[in-house]
């Protein structure tokens, strides 16, 4: 394989009750946009409303390149049941904000050599892994990795704000 | 696959009364930070019911001790029926929480976490014998570590709820 994607940990968001979600699809598109992120709707999914409420479902994917090699994706998963527009009095101002059940899953992947460089033979493709293993491997492991498990925190924390939880605050966020 | 080797096992926290979730959240970040931990925050949910907000949290912070070894700290912490509410402190409003607390406290020692001796069977057997034989008074010292950092941040955490006793 040329092209080497090593996946993070999924990062779960659930949240039950009242939010904004135009607020909401704005503060990570905006996070996504000023963070230098190229960002593609892949999916978005509208079912037929039920007394419950309609239900969405929504993939994004964003990817920025870091160097020639190196590239940062963020996939969200964005699933939404039971929705509804309810009107609320904020601050003595009427505003017309969603109730219902939101899944968020976001998964940062690093990947590698995206320019395909090592591509085309056995020998490009060993020395390909000779080459993560032991010469660029505190770049891939302590900089690239770092960077973007940070990076992603970070929207993590916009998410959290916007749906106003309680818990916002992450740890390291002074980093990258 | 890494090794995990269980040193504390589903420890309890309880709390019911006042106290701030997010000062509380905070606290943890802060308290992991200096110990030089990665929070890994796996799951995060809220809910909003009648009788209160419902939060689940599951973290699972982690730090290199060496290149073969690292802690692992699982937090599981759920608030229950979380209000809010307002106190006057030395003549001050604050505003805070009122509700319950369950965390529960997991520690292990992950071994081998780069899989460098899982390439061929005999390289196992190896690692098996280094483990009982070579590394046993290294392990032993890093499962202290973990057990004594777990120790730590359930006191601490004791400690910070206390504080809000009034």
């Amino acid at each position: 394989m040329v092209l080497q994607r090593i996946r993070q940990h999924v990062m779960v968001i659930k949240h039950n009750g009242i939010f904004d979600m135009q607020h909401l699809f704005h503060a990570m598109h905006d996070w996504f946009e000023s963070s230098g992120y190229e960002f593609h709707e892949r999916q978005a999914k509208h079912k037929v409303p039920s007394p419950a409420g309609s239900e969405e479902e929504y993939r994004w994917f964003a990817e920025m390149d870091i160097t020639e090699y190196v590239k940062f994706t963020i996939a969200i998963f964005m699933h939404v049941w039971d929705l509804r527009e309810i009107e609320v009095v904020k601050h003595g101002e009427k505003k017309t904000l969603t109730q219902g059940r939101i899944l968020i899953e976001i998964t940062p992947t690093l990947q590698l050599d995206w320019t395909e460089r090592f591509g085309g033979s056995k020998f490009m493709q060993g020395l390909q892994d000779w080459f993560h293993k032991y010469i660029w491997k505190h770049e891939i492991e302590d900089l690239w990795w770092d960077e973007l498990y940070y990076r992603s925190y970070k929207l993590h924390r916009v998410i959290k704000e916007a749906l106003e939880f309680e818990t916002k605050t992450n740890a390291s966020e002074g980093r990258w | 696959m890494s090794e995990r080797q269980i040193v504390v096992e589903k420890m309890h926290l309880e709390y019911e009364g006042l106290f701030s979730v997010a000062e509380l959240y905070k606290f943890i970040n802060e308290w992991l930070e200096d110990k030089g931990y990665d929070k890994r925050e796996k799951k995060n949910i809220e809910a909003v019911h009648p009788e209160g907000k419902s939060i689940e949290i599951e973290v699972e912070p982690w730090k290199k001790v060496t290149d073969y070894a690292k802690n692992v700290i699982k937090l599981k912490m759920a608030f229950e029926e979380v209000k809010e509410v307002e106190i006057e402190k030395e003549g001050a409003k604050v505003k805070l929480n009122q509700g319950k607390v369950h965390i529960t406290f997991d520690g292990y020692l992950e071994t081998d976490y780069e899989n460098r001796w899982e390439g061929k069977p005999i390289f196992f057997v190896i690692r098996t014998m280094f483990d009982k034989y070579v590394y046993a008074p290294f392990t032993a010292g890093f499962t202290e570590g973990v057990k004594r950092d777990i120790m730590h941040l359930h006191n601490n955490i004791k400690a910070f709820l206390n504080l809000y006793r009034f």
